[in-house]
């Protein structure tokens, strides 16, 4: 079994990499994290069974894991934007002229607040569900929407963002749209 | 009818596919009413493209992860391909526009449009949840978003004589320039992607290039670059480009 599960957590390691460096925004940060995560994992093997994906298990531990660290500190941030470009890439030039390239994206990420980014990151790159990102972050689904909906919208704004120009594509207001009963909608 | 302070929350929902089908309809009918509101969708769906695009798990890769009774990755061949194929394609490229002039400036910006693809491609071809944004199924759907984004009509090439299956699109951002990705599925062999990218000038006839196992065709007809790309022979992407070049 635990044989299995270091096999399992040797596959996983890139993505707990990756969502540590979402977390933290510290590449050192993010790999002393998944270093206690695999720790706290192999202590509590046991509790396994209970949940249906291993990533999503991980990444509920990580995050435990970096608010108990938190605490601890009481929030000392390390440079984010030269952590993650340390990390994860080149293209400094594109950057610069200001074009909207994979560094780029990646910049703009680091720039989220992490309560925004790491849902980015559990929705839109690891592809968990609604309510597997909200099982993870122990949050309800509805601010997981929320989170998903700001942060991409100011993740857009920020790729777009060119000085003394206006947004490529601002999210217009939309005066005039009509009420309709809450329960109508069964969210997810 | 749905209630309209929950809006946006459902209209990131509808582009993750998270509503159940009647709320999805209704929202559905909303975009269809409200061009600002198709925006904010497509603006939802280019951010998760991109994310994805910019956060490929290979980045995050070291040798020491590897078990020792793993194969080898083939992702990891692709990583280095981005020089390679920026080299390869040079020769096709001269005499693209005023390339035929300052060739070194235009080959740079499309040897890194193709690297870039390339890229994408090695990533995305990979996937097996998320090989597209938008399904075939959404074909009507994939046509109007994409052909938008490109400016101009997008048409979806037929391969199934070539023993590929259209799978659906996505929609990748190289150099702020929107790509539309169409993917094609084969029984044997990673997906074969034929991308199409706005952009002006003197048509260009179509190139094969080969780097390891990867071929890339690209042509242009004027108003648009066109490119297939995959893992594949080169009589097979010889072939699609030449049959996509018919359709289009």
């Amino acid at each position: 079994m635990e044989t299995d599960l270091r096999k399992a957590l040797t596959l996983l390691l890139p993505r707990l990499r990756r969502f540590g460096l979402t977390l933290t925004g510290s590449a050192n940060d993010a790999d002393e994290l998944v270093q206690n995560t695999c720790e706290r994992m192999l202590q509590r093997s046991d509790q396994l069974r209970e949940h249906a994906r291993l990533d999503a298990w991980l990444y509920g531990i990580m995050r435990n894991l970096w608010i108990d660290e938190l605490r601890h500190r009481k929030v000392r941030r390390h440079d984010d934007l030269d952590a993650a470009a340390a990390v994860v890439g080149e293209d400094g030039q594109a950057v610069a002229d200001g074009r909207i390239t994979l560094a780029a994206v990646r910049q703009a990420m680091q720039e989220l607040p992490m309560e925004q980014r790491t849902v980015l990151m559990l929705v839109c790159v690891d592809g968990l569900s609604y309510r597997q990102t909200a099982e993870v972050l122990g949050i309800p689904i509805g601010t997981v929407m929320s989170r998903l909906s700001r942060g991409r919208q100011d993740l857009h704004e920020r790729m777009n963002a060119r000085p003394a120009a206006t947004p490529v594509t601002p999210f217009p207001q939309r005066p005039g749209r009509p009420a309709a009963p809450q329960d109508r909608v069964r969210r997810v | 009818m749905i209630r309209m302070d929950d809006m946006d929350n459902l209209l990131v929902a509808y582009a993750d596919g998270e509503l159940d089908e009647a709320t999805a309809r209704e929202v559905e009918a909303y975009i269809a009413a409200n061009p600002a509101a198709a925006q904010i969708v497509d603006v939802h769906r280019e951010t998760a493209s991109m994310l994805r695009a910019a956060f490929g798990v290979s980045l995050f890769e070291r040798p020491s992860d590897v078990l020792p009774a793993r194969a080898p990755r083939p992702r990891m061949r692709f990583l280095g391909y981005g020089l390679a194929i920026a080299a390869s394609v040079l020769m096709a490229v001269i005499g693209y526009g005023a390339g035929a002039h300052y060739p070194d400036l235009i080959v740079s910006d499309r040897s890194r449009m193709l690297s870039e693809i390339a890229e994408y491609h090695a990533v995305y071809s990979r996937e097996t949840v998320h090989l597209v944004e938008v399904p075939a199924a959404q074909s009507d759907h994939l046509k109007q978003w994409l052909g938008r984004r490109v400016k101009g009509t997008l048409v979806i090439p037929d391969f199934k004589e070539r023993g590929l299956t259209f799978a659906g699109g996505r929609m990748v951002v190289l150099d702020g320039e929107p790509v539309a990705e169409l993917m094609y599925t084969r029984e044997k062999g990673l997906p074969i992607a034929f991308c199409v990218i706005y952009h002006t000038g003197a048509p260009v006839p179509m190139q094969v290039d080969k780097r390891g196992e990867i071929h890339l065709a690209n042509w242009d007809d004027g108003t648009h670059s066109y490119v297939v790309v995959g893992e594949a022979d080169r009589s097979l992407i010889e072939g699609l480009a030449a049959l996509a070049r018919k359709q289009l």
